[in-house]
């Protein structure tokens, strides 16, 4: 299992497709930075147009490398399972495409080895990618923009919230909200592959994945009590943004932010929970899929 | 020699279309066997069963007496194959994809054996280019050594020679002669092309439309003694009766005016003789190899009905 592990990783680093996820998050990242470096300050004060009168604040301050990696993080990880899902959408399909998949089956390895190894190999996939968003979005940054703390603005039910995050206290949640993306990712790659199981080609599979990201995406931002109470908790796309709760922190009755608290640690479990459920079935009924499937490729 | 491939009752139907229809053979330690039939016959079929590619509606599989349902791993550790296109991942070099599937074989092969398996089917200094720039004839031989690096008992070709030209299907030929005489491998061949078979193969099996026609020994089965005769005379009934009464059993009457039966061709100018005798007139009479004349007839049914 180790050794196909290897080989799978192999493959992956030798294709030149896989570095098009690497360029496009890079490019992203620095598009950001330097718009922001350029001209952060018009989008402070859009941002703030409502609460300007209410309080004081420094925005060449607020512009620092959190703030900076919260903003991109917030849109990258909308865009990012497309890049999760050329990959993984393409394991088996890309096998069968190649006519390689025959041959992979004539040799002493079974099935579900198969199925298991290309998820893994997605996963390390994806959790390399995260980490490149790490290097890029955070590292750097901090580097072009600073440290400070943090502002988080958050829209709850009818009122616009601002908390702010001391310095001190947001690399952690940091590396948990990248663990959780990993996850959320993950459901991204299991999915993509479940589709990869039933395709001959990767076109499939990758606009299957992909088009069930959007729709299922657009039906978990309507918020008509219908739909939020009888559908969104059935989605997994509802819990895609999940990561956002370790930037939530926790305040005491009087309303003071208390350190390195989040404010609904059981919402984020929950959700932890229901994406790592979503990755069991999705590999489990892969697996079942392909070791009943003839292949005729 | 003992069977080392045993397939009983063999039947895969997709769908409504029945790709086999109680398929049985067997092939022996040693054998080069062939596997013969149009394209589209089932041969391909066939040995996807065989490496389980695809399972079986009903009928056993039994190799190196272990049976595939319960012991494919063990199986397929001892088998190569190359099923339809030699396929490898275009992006990587020869030496790349001999060593991934070498270690997919369960085998972790030395630089040394790779470069060896490469020079022996004649690769060794291209080993390093992508598989993009190879010829078809290239590829097939690196599938073959793919196929054999892991030094397994029962080789698997199908269709080996196909897309390629004339010194490469030359080369093929003589490289799967070589595994079985110099190495003993036992290898499995199919073609749609009986000189194939008949160049290589010391046992047969000729199947179309998902069922077995014949099986046995090449050399009996293609021996140049045993012939189709077809004799056109204006009175059949009469020559109908006089040729089964000496046994010989019509296996077809056309137009009432053709008879087709099978016969030792030195029985002939005898059986002619006894028809001119009873003043059984004969307008022509016309002696073919009798498989050859039925695999013509397969492939081409308009020259040959």
């Amino acid at each position: 299992m180790v050794e196909l592990l290897r080989i799978e990783l192999f493959k992956i680093w030798k294709r030149p497709r896989t570095y098009i996820a690497f360029a496009a998050i890079t490019a992203i990242v620095l598009i950001f930075q330097f718009a922001f470096k350029a001209d952060g300050i018009s989008y402070m004060n859009l941002l703030l147009q409502n609460v300007q009168d209410s309080f004081e604040l420094n925005k060449i301050k607020a512009i620092n490398g959190y703030f900076m990696c919260y903003i991109i993080l917030n849109t990258l990880l909308i865009q990012v399972p497309i890049l999760v899902a050329l990959i993984a959408g393409d394991a088996i399909s890309g096998e069968a495409n190649m006519g390689t998949l025959r041959l992979m089956l004539t040799k002493p390895v079974s099935r579900t080895e198969i199925i298991l190894v290309k998820f893994l190999a997605s996963f390390i996939f994806t959790l390399l990618l995260l980490l490149w968003m790490a290097v890029t979005a955070l590292y750097l940054s901090l580097l072009i923009f600073g440290v400070d703390d943090m502002l988080i603005f958050r829209v709850k039910g009818d009122e616009s919230q601002i908390m702010q995050i001391t310095k001190d206290d947001i690399m952690w949640r940091y590396y948990a909200a990248f663990g959780y993306a990993a996850i959320a990712l993950t459901v991204i790659a299991a999915l993509s592959l479940f589709f990869s199981v039933f395709a001959e080609n990767s076109i499939g599979p990758i606009v299957a994945a992909v088009c069930i990201v959007i729709v299922c995406t657009v039906i978990s931002n309507i918020d008509v009590p219908v739909i939020e109470q009888h559908v969104k908790p059935y989605l997994f796309t509802s819990y895609l943004v999940g990561w956002k709760g370790f930037f939530y922190i926790g305040t005491d009755p009087s309303n003071i932010p208390i350190k390195g608290s989040i404010e609904n640690w059981a919402s984020i479990r929950n959700s932890l929970l229901i994406l790592l459920a979503h990755i069991v079935i999705l590999v489990g009924a892969s697996a079942w899929f392909f070791n009943r499937k003839d292949i005729l490729s | 020699m003992p069977a080392i491939v045993e397939v009983q009752h063999l039947s895969k139907k997709f769908g409504t279309f029945t790709a086999l229809d109680d398929i049985s053979f067997s092939v022996n330690e040693g054998d080069v066997y062939g596997f013969l039939g149009q394209n589209g016959a089932g041969k391909s079929t066939t040995i996807r069963c065989m490496m389980s590619l695809i399972q079986p509606g009903s009928g056993s599989i039994r190799i190196f007496g272990l049976d595939l349902a319960t012991s494919r791993k063990k199986i397929l550790s001892q088998t190569g194959a190359i099923i339809e296109r030699p396929d490898m991942y275009k992006y990587l070099s020869a030496f790349e994809n001999l060593s991934i599937f070498a270690r997919m074989s369960g085998i972790k092969p030395s630089r040394e054996k790779l470069l060896q398996m490469l020079t022996f089917v004649g690769l060794r200094n291209r080993e390093s280019d992508k598989v993009k720039t190879y010829s078809q004839g290239m590829k097939q031989r690196l599938g073959i050594a793919i196929s054999l690096i892991h030094d397994p008992r029962l080789v698997i070709f199908d269709e080996p020679a196909n897309g390629l030209d004339p010194q490469g299907i030359s080369d093929i030929r003589h490289l799967i002669l070589r595994l079985s005489r110099e190495q003993g491998k036992t290898v499995i061949l199919s073609s749609h092309l009986l000189s194939e078979i008949e160049m290589m193969a010391n046992r047969m099996i000729i199947i179309d439309k998902g069922k077995k026609i014949v099986e046995g020994e090449v050399a009996k089965l293609l021996d140049p003694a045993r012939s189709l005769v077809k004799l056109q005379t204006p009175e059949t009934e009469r020559a109908h009766s006089f040729i089964t009464g000496k046994g010989i059993r019509i296996s077809e009457s056309i137009n009432g005016e053709y008879l087709q039966f099978e016969l030792n061709r030195n029985d002939i100018p005898a059986l002619v003789g006894g028809l001119c005798q009873e003043g059984i007139p004969i307008r022509d009479i016309h002696a073919m190899h009798s498989l050859e004349h039925y695999f013509l007839s397969l492939t081409n049914p308009a020259a040959h009905g």
